[in-house]
């Protein structure tokens, strides 16, 4: 089973993405973790080539094409973001935006509301780790129902949202053995 | 009476979230309101530009942000202006009031309401006084093209921004009334199946690549 983790986060020295990294490799997943913040990715700007001129694919040649890819093709990915006013930080934020020719540009329904329909097969299960550095229980209410309303566009078979704190020694395996995955 | 507007799509001059700008400022000028216009993709570029943009905010009343709804939530530009304005606003003498414009490509105005959540805290954070917000939906079907003359599809947006902009000139808050407006359904939920895939028909038709559009160039 392959995890991916993306991980905008390196500064702080509990490094959450290290300590997931060590978890899962320990469960016998074979684990692949990006360091967004040392690769070059544009912010989409919106051109929807992806969706009409080259179906499936960005027309920018930076790092985020084969972050897509590498999505795609995981069973398990986690996303790891600083807590910014209730939303993802502008580096993941960044990455995130790029990946929308995973979609379907045609819609779908999902309990009544409408959605991008699915571009593949299958899409990996998701753990999002919020880290909150503000201490604003406001935020992390928002960011819970942010990914809420994401995880509906992107189709996630299974996801977790977890709220992290700075210096906090994570524990994802039960988190993991919870959505009933395992390697 | 002096505001400020931000425009923050990624596309700059031809978006939706332009249009509706260059709608409302329209609008406030024929109120006797002066406004400055700002582009979030220089903004976040030249720090000449957001320094020029701090100084009008610091003396202006009112900051509006027009957006698209990327992913749920502002686009990564946004973002990254909002991170840059925390590092770099000073609030002490300042009374700026901050109100947001979201416009999405679903038929549900709902799909821009943590985005509109996460401005009020972006307000509060930054000792800004949050005074509400609009939400439009089916904004893609403007295409950045001139809202007065964009007909139905802005049928609803349209009187919601002179609402907005008469508040806005007396110094008061988003109206609920501009609220509800831009709300309302342009395309009934019924037949925005239809109109939606008819939508991205007519744009795939443009590049020829009706017959790829369900391809999966990433896995075997």
């Amino acid at each position: 089973m392959k995890a991916l983790v993306l991980d905008s986060i390196t500064t702080i020295t509990t490094e959450p993405g290290s300590q997931v990294v060590a978890e899962l490799t320990g469960k016998g997943f074979d684990v692949e973790h990006i360091d967004l913040t040392k690769l070059n990715i544009k912010y989409c700007t919106g051109c929807f080539e992806c969706w009409v001129k080259t179906p499936g694919i960005c027309k920018f040649k930076d790092d985020a094409p084969e972050i897509s890819r590498k999505v795609i093709n995981s069973d398990l990915v986690i996303l790891i973001s600083e807590i910014v006013y209730g939303g993802f930080s502008s580096t993941f934020k960044a990455m995130w935006d790029r990946n929308l020719g995973l979609l379907h540009p045609h819609f779908t329904k999902i309990k009544g509301e409408y959605h991008h329909k699915k571009r593949y097969k299958r899409y990996p299960a998701l753990i999002i780790l919020g880290l909150d550095t503000a201490h604003e229980e406001k935020w992390n209410d928002i960011f819970i129902r942010l990914l809420d309303r994401n995880m509906a566009n992107w189709h996630a078979p299974i996801y977790r949202t977890v709220i992290i704190a700075e210096n906090q020694p994570l524990d994802v395996g039960p988190i993991v053995d919870g959505m009933g995955i395992s390697a | 009476m002096n505001i400020v507007l931000v425009i923050g799509s990624p596309k700059g001059v031809k978006s939706t979230s332009n249009s509706v700008i260059k709608y409302l400022s329209s609008h406030l000028e024929n109120l006797g309101v002066a406004t400055q216009t700002f582009f979030v993709n220089k903004l976040i570029r030249k720090p000449e530009t957001m320094q020029e943009f701090l100084s009008a905010s610091k003396s202006a009343d009112t900051l509006v942000l027009s957006a698209p709804l990327y992913n749920d939530s502002q686009p990564a530009s946004v973002v990254k202006f909002m991170e840059e304005f925390s590092e770099r606003w000073v609030a002490e003498g300042t009374d700026l009031r901050f109100a947001a414009i979201f416009n999405n490509g679903f038929p549900e105005a709902e799909h821009n309401d943590v985005a509109l959540e996460i401005c009020e805290a972006f307000a509060s954070a930054n000792s800004l006084e949050w005074i509400g917000g609009l939400s439009y939906a089916g904004g893609q079907a403007v295409d950045g093209g001139d809202l007065a003359s964009a007909g139905g599809v802005a049928r609803f947006i349209r009187p919601a921004l002179d609402l907005l902009a008469g508040a806005l000139s007396n110094g008061e808050s988003v109206p609920a009334e501009a609220k509800a407006l831009s709300r309302k359904y342009v395309t009934p939920k019924w037949l925005f199946g239809f109109v939606g895939k008819r939508f991205w028909k007519s744009k795939v038709k443009k590049y020829g690549t009706q017959k790829r559009l369900n391809e999966r160039p990433y896995t075997p």
